[in-house]
């Protein structure tokens, strides 16, 4: 509508024989309106904006399982038996023939904007969604091993802002900066038939996030055996109710990301740093001799002795800020390059999770699996292994 | 105009091009549909990794470890809820500690416990763990294990499922599900009685005895079980028939490194929290024998300390003194003792000369006869002389639980002349009513037709 509206869809047919028979193909529409403010007459007073557009989107998508959720899994282990050890193989999750993909609808909404000629690039972006028959986890009747499971509904909201500015621009060298910022959470609805039950420490409970952290409160009472001995037995315990912790995965990322170059872009210096917080981990004290040692010494609290007795109710903020990437590419000699019969030529040395500053006393928290990454059940596969450290050298050669 | 030699050169640069076209079609296709774009996951097993004798065996040695686990980690239970152990130091969770709330018999404090815990069923779920995983191991062996062993090793996992349905009967109040895996799908059971499960245990253990060919350790498994759940039935003669051919040097031993009843002296020492360990029973609630006080040689227990609050003298248990100790899960003494009771049942003097040729033969040094004059005349004494005997032989050995309720159902006893009763020595007043281990919530949420707890408690 005049070169400033614009009207958008598609329609997507999915099928497949993975789906299982039972699944019959469904469309997932798409369907996006955009508006160029900018474009406008009321807007051409405002100098400082070269290009403003608003945009809105609403869109349906489908998650599809995996084979291992269809088909289940076996898990090996060995067992000294007789004498002799053996390799033993045990089902560890049924499968589900029946479980079908998850469906999705998502809204989407937001601004991009060019300001100060060119100068600076914002895009504010709010997202809302609402997940049906979501693919989880299912906790299995008495004595069965586990399944996946379509659970029940979840919604989720979350916005994203991200600035990219070049900041400075001398003679033959730019700095550029990208920074943003995002914030997501999800609650869980219905279960449908799936009761509120909890893992060694998350749970599905309706009105919480998806794998969410709870404890108990523990109340020590020193008295077993006539007097107060400064040492916790476990009957000196008393569980509280069960408390909401927080979630298990991170809410809030923040990524800062400058870019300097030099020689008309000959050469180029990048690097990521990522932050995230708002999340919560089993507290790293209660695992592993090194610190658990800490929990046990004679003279530590009659709280952490207690926390340590029952292996939980202590869990520790999960934030860590990340030196992810730090990237040097240089063009090689053009006189060397037509040497060799090539047109053109890049190296470039990249090295990747540099350094890492986290209060977290259980390890690298972004390796803890299940933060953001499997979900519901994992976080109590600790410890983890941390992300490793690399660098790699690149040519890039063009003939 | 395009010469005739250029119409040539279009024509040929024409045709290898669709003759190109067609090369990378066919791949294409040939690719898509012959494995070269198939994707494999090499860190997966599939079911049809392991379709050979190997994994056949593997699955029905898994089989034969998590029973040997459950039968030695979940005798606790029932030596806890009855008079074979008690707790030894007094715990002011008195509500929602396990332990205190099975020694009390508290079973509704038990299921509360453990209903918004998200745990599943310590008890009944560990025994039906096993049962769904013979379930599965059952049609690999059947398939895959070699025709020379097939038959002894699904007699195996038959007599473990009797063994395992039988345990669930004797110590899970009525109204538990047994779940069960058929194709690698969940299949719901519906509520079971004690009696249903009796019988649905000897439905196994015949299947086990049609199967035996070699194996006398699962055929003996299979009778001892047969033997228990005739006794259950009170079908004494086809108890006494059924466990005829075990000798009673025959003895089922765990076959690995796993001792649940190890104790370190962790509690005992000041420098060390450590979980309350119980203690051997000694009258416990007053109908609890004198495991302790009776110095009999079948019951080894070790002093451990002077209870602070009351004088009480605490000893733990000394049958498995250390951490490799095999568990016993079933054995010929048993089998002896059950031909005892059938004989008592049918009043034939033979039971005690059967009781006392057990104390000739099958402890070292031999214990004497029990006296003549100690034999009670009457039907009554007579059958608690022979629960006693079987309460010292058997102890620890997850039988306790199944003869108290047997002296109920099968003797007319009621539950405060056999249970621990009366004054409990910390918190609550007194013991509770329960005479059969509950199942929790989760037990009932999860399974749709299981809409009630214990149909009799």
């Amino acid at each position: 509508m005049n070169d400033r509206i614009f009207l958008t869809g598609s329609l997507r047919l999915d099928g497949s024989t993975s789906f299982g028979d039972s699944y019959k193909p469904r469309p997932y529409p798409k369907v996006g309106l955009s508006w160029i403010v900018s474009d406008e007459p009321f807007m051409r007073s405002l100098p400082f904006v070269t290009e403003l557009r608003a945009r809105a989107s609403f869109g349906a998508a489908s998650r599809y399982p995996t084979s291992p959720m269809k088909l289940g899994q076996i898990t090996p282990y060995q067992q000294t038996i007789d004498g002799s050890t053996h390799n033993l193989f045990f089902r560890s999750f049924l499968g589900n023939p029946f479980l079908s993909p998850e469906r999705t609808h998502e809204t989407e909404y937001g601004v991009d904007a060019t300001l100060f000629d060119r100068k600076l690039d914002a895009e504010l972006t709010g997202w809302s969604r609402r997940t049906n028959a979501q693919i989880a986890l299912q906790y299995s009747p008495q004595g069965l091993p586990p399944s996946w499971g379509n659970i029940g509904d979840v919604s989720g909201h979350g916005f994203e802002v991200r600035l990219h500015s070049k900041l400075l621009q001398v003679h033959s060298a730019q700095l550029d900066l990208t920074v943003s910022a995002t914030y997501q959470t999800s609650k869980l609805l219905s279960l449908g038939n799936t009761p509120s039950l909890c893992n060694a420490y998350d749970c599905y409970r309706v009105g919480y996030p998806l794998g969410s952290l709870f404890s108990q409160s523990l109340t020590v009472l020193d008295t077993v055996g006539g007097h107060a001995d400064g040492i916790v037995l476990y009957p000196e315990i008393v569980r509280g109710p069960s408390q909401y912790v927080g979630p298990a995965s991170p809410p809030y990322d923040y990524t800062f990301a400058p870019t300097a170059s030099f020689l008309n872009g000959r050469v180029t210096v990048s690097t990521i740093v990522d932050r995230a917080t708002g999340f919560y981990f089993p507290d790293g004290r209660l695992y592993g001799s090194g610190f658990s040692d800490a929990y046990m010494r004679a003279g530590s609290s009659l709280i952490n002795q207690a926390r340590y007795e029952l292996q939980c109710c202590s869990f520790e903020p999960g934030d860590f800020t990340r030196w992810r990437e730090l990237s040097v590419t240089t063009d090689l000699p053009s006189r060397f390059m037509h040497a060799v019969l090539l047109s053109r030529g890049t190296i470039s040395v990249q090295f990747r999770n540099l350094a890492e500053w986290t209060r977290s006393k259980l390890g690298d928290p972004e390796s803890v699996p299940g933060m953001g990454i499997t979900g519901h059940g994992s976080a109590s596969e600790i410890p983890s292994v941390a992300q490793p450290r690399s660098f790699s050298l690149n040519f890039n050669l063009v003939p | 105009m395009t010469s005739p030699i250029e119409m040539t050169r279009i024509r040929h640069r024409a045709m290898v091009a669709l003759v190109r076209m067609a090369a990378i079609g066919g791949l294409t296709l040939t690719a898509a549909c012959h494995g070269l774009l198939d994707v494999s996951d090499p860190t997966l097993v599939q079911d049809s990794d392991i379709a050979n004798p190997a994994g056949a065996d593997a699955r029905r040695l898994d089989v034969q470890a998590s029973f040997e686990g459950a039968a030695a980690s979940l005798a606790k239970d029932v030596a806890i809820f009855t008079d074979e152990w008690t707790v030894g130091l007094p715990t002011t969770n008195f509500t929602s500690d396990e332990q205190m709330v099975l020694d009390r018999r508290d079973g509704r404090a038990y299921e509360a416990a453990y209903q918004n815990s998200g745990q599943q069923d310590p008890h009944l779920g560990d025994w039906d763990n096993v049962f769904t995983r013979a379930a599965i191991a059952i049609p690999a062996v059947r398939a895959y294990s070699p025709d020379s062993l097939r038959k002894d090793f699904l007699a195996e996992l038959f007599a473990i499922r009797g063994y395992t349905v039988l345990q669930i009967a004797e110590d899970i109040c009525p109204g538990f599900p047994i779940n069960d895996v058929v194709n690698n799908q969940a299949a719901y059971s519906m509520p079971f009685t004690t009696d249903s499960a009796v019988r649905f245990a000897l439905a196994q253990t015949d299947s086990a005895m049609f199967y035996i060919k070699d194996s006398a350790r699962f055929a003996n498994l299979a009778r001892v079980t047969q033997g228990r759940a005739y006794l259950d039935l009170g079908d004494y003669a086809h108890a006494a028939a059924a466990v005829a051919s075990v000798p009673t040097e025959y003895v089922y031993l765990t076959s690995f490194d796993y001792n649940p009843y190890y104790l370190p002296d962790a509690i005992w020492n000041p420098n060390i929290t450590y979980r309350v360990r119980p203690v051997v029973g000694d009258r416990e609630g007053g109908n609890g024998l004198p495991f302790v006080s009776a110095n009999d040689p079948r019951v080894q227990t070790k002093f451990r300390l002077v209870r602070a609050a009351d004088s009480v003298r605490l000893y733990s248990q000394a049958k498995y003194p250390n951490q490799d100790d095999a568990f016993v899960v079933a054995n010929g003494i048993e089998a002896r003792l059950i031909e005892a009771e059938a004989a008592l049942a049918n009043d034939d003097p033979s039971w005690v000369t059967t009781l006392n040729t057990l104390r000739a033969t099958m402890i070292s040094p031999a214990m004497s006869p029990i006296p003549v004059d100690s034999i009670p005349s009457d039907k009554a004494g007579k059958v608690d002389l022979l629960y006693r005997e079987r309460a010292f032989w058997l102890y620890l050995n997850g039988r306790r639980l199944g003869d108290l309720r047997r002296l109920m159902r099968n003797y007319g006893r009621a539950a405060n002349t056999v249970f621990p009763t009366g004054a409990y020595p910390f918190g609550p007043p007194t013991y509770s009513d329960a005479t059969a281990i509950p199942f929790v919530e989760a037990v009932q949420k999860l399974n749709p037709n299981i809409t009630t707890g214990c149909t009799t408690r």
